[in-house]
């Protein structure tokens, strides 16, 4: 019962809260907030990654509906994965994310600059997509870059990142599944879990994986 | 009557048969073979070639050798403008190519771009695409990489468009090997990303598959009938 309180007095705070942030206002908002971070701490993030992971994990990941990520990633596995499979996958799936592009965002955050398009929202919509351009400093041409957003409750929250029509979920359903059946659902979350899912000395990984 | 059931014993087959999940990778295990062969020829060969090309020539001058054999290539674009249709953008894109041609001393600089007139992409694999053809299978190519069918003759009849292919040999054979090497130096850094992958393959397979789909709708394809087989 008190839980039920909980979670009730936290949705009704959130949506106090931001009942009124259109999406492409929270997508701004919160990649200018990360930028401006990384911007002041760039040095500190640097030496000790783990800072950094957990910075997003409190700044990005809460604007991202994770569970439907995890499920539409999942796609025809997610009905045969029980309660717990499911869970940790989509704690293991988040966290690779992160570690996988905070040494990019670290890397490339001051050499592009996003441009924002404005968002034609239908009314009554609970699904949209806000379009970018990162505009590239070194002048090559810019690159496409959309989130594709829908209501949880009274929240926008982003379910997808397309680059150049390259859609995240959709790429990596196309991953999962080809490993899931060779090796099992849970060898797939224990590898992730152990921060090692590029196949060292597979074809495909000669980039060198250097592991976290 | 022999045809009919026939056609039921192949209903039934097509029943028992469990769906693959790459319909568009009918050839995955040639691909994968394929893949990785590629993947030895790139790291032993032109990966360290692109690597001393980005470590002997300055920045400005690799830059302006992308500019100078992207404009050659640019009447492909204007042709398939054409081809598809496009005509306010075959108009602008010869204008670009004039431009940059002329004032841009034959494509070492781009002032199309810096005046708002940004590079378009189009080939003869989106012009079938618009026509009608669908991306057949998907396909990895010796040396080239990922392809379809579609792209496969696409690319066979592009090569027509290309003013070295009409160039002596003592010309075209090194504005060529710049032109790949250059391409290759500008993917530096991005086995980084597919390393990461689960599946690189796959994960080239889909984003292939998907970029392409983004570049013959003009960045604005219609929504996917998203199934996740639930």
């Amino acid at each position: 019962m008190t839980r039920m309180l909980a979670l009730l007095s936290a949705a009704l705070i959130a949506t106090a809260t931001w009942a009124a942030e259109a999406p492409d206002e929270m997508v701004k908002r919160v990649s200018s907030q990360l930028q401006s971070l990384i911007a002041q701490n760039h040095a500190a993030y640097k030496a000790d990654l783990n800072k950094f992971y957990a910075t997003v994990d409190d700044v990005v990941v809460p604007h991202f509906d994770v569970p439907f990520i995890a499920r539409s990633v999942l796609a025809r596995n997610w009905r045969d994965a029980s309660e717990e499979q499911r869970t940790r996958f989509a704690q293991a799936f988040k966290d690779m994310l992160i570690r996988s592009y905070a040494n990019a965002l670290l890397e490339y955050h001051d050499s592009v600059e996003a441009q924002w398009k404005p968002l034609r929202l239908a009314p009554e919509t609970s699904d949209a997509v806000v379009h970018s351009a990162l505009i590239r400093k070194d002048g090559k041409p810019p690159v496409n870059l959309s989130f594709a957003v829908h209501k949880v409750g009274d929240e926008w929250k982003i379910y997808d990142i397309i680059v150049e029509n390259i859609s995240l979920v959709q790429n990596f359903r196309g991953q999962f599944h080809a490993e899931i059946k060779r090796s099992g659902l849970d060898a797939v979350i224990a590898r992730m879990e152990s921060g090692a899912y590029g196949k060292p000395g597979a074809a495909g990984s000669d980039g060198g994986s250097t592991g976290p | 009557m022999r045809s009919c059931i026939l056609a039921v014993v192949m209903l039934i087959a097509g029943c028992a048969h469990s769906p693959t999940y790459a319909p568009e990778d009918p050839l995955e295990p040639v691909n994968r073979a394929v893949y990785a062969f590629n993947n030895t020829a790139d790291r032993w060969v032109l990966k360290p070639v692109a690597q001393a090309y980005v470590a002997a020539v300055p920045a400005e001058i690799r830059s302006t050798a992308s500019r100078f054999l992207g404009n050659l290539l640019y009447p492909t674009t204007i042709l398939n403008d054409l081809l598809q249709g496009k005509f306010a953008q075959a108009g602008r894109d010869t204008t670009r190519f004039l431009l940059n041609t002329s004032f841009g001393l034959g494509g070492l600089l781009d002032p199309a771009t810096r005046i708002g007139w940004t590079e378009n992409r189009e080939d003869f694999g989106q012009t079938l695409a618009v026509w009608g053809v669908g991306d057949g299978w998907f396909l990895m190519l010796p040396f080239l990489g990922p392809s379809t069918n579609r792209d496969l003759v696409g690319r066979g009849i592009d090569v027509f468009a290309h003013p070295l292919y009409y160039a002596p040999p003592e010309v075209a054979i090194p504005l060529e090997a710049v032109d790949i090497v250059d391409t290759r130096a500008q993917l530096l850094g991005t086995e980084q990303v597919l390393a990461q992958q689960f599946d690189p393959y796959a994960f080239l397979r889909s984003a292939y598959l998907q970029r392409r789909r983004g570049l013959i709708y003009d960045g604005n394809p219609p929504p996917e009938e998203d199934d996740w087989g639930e």
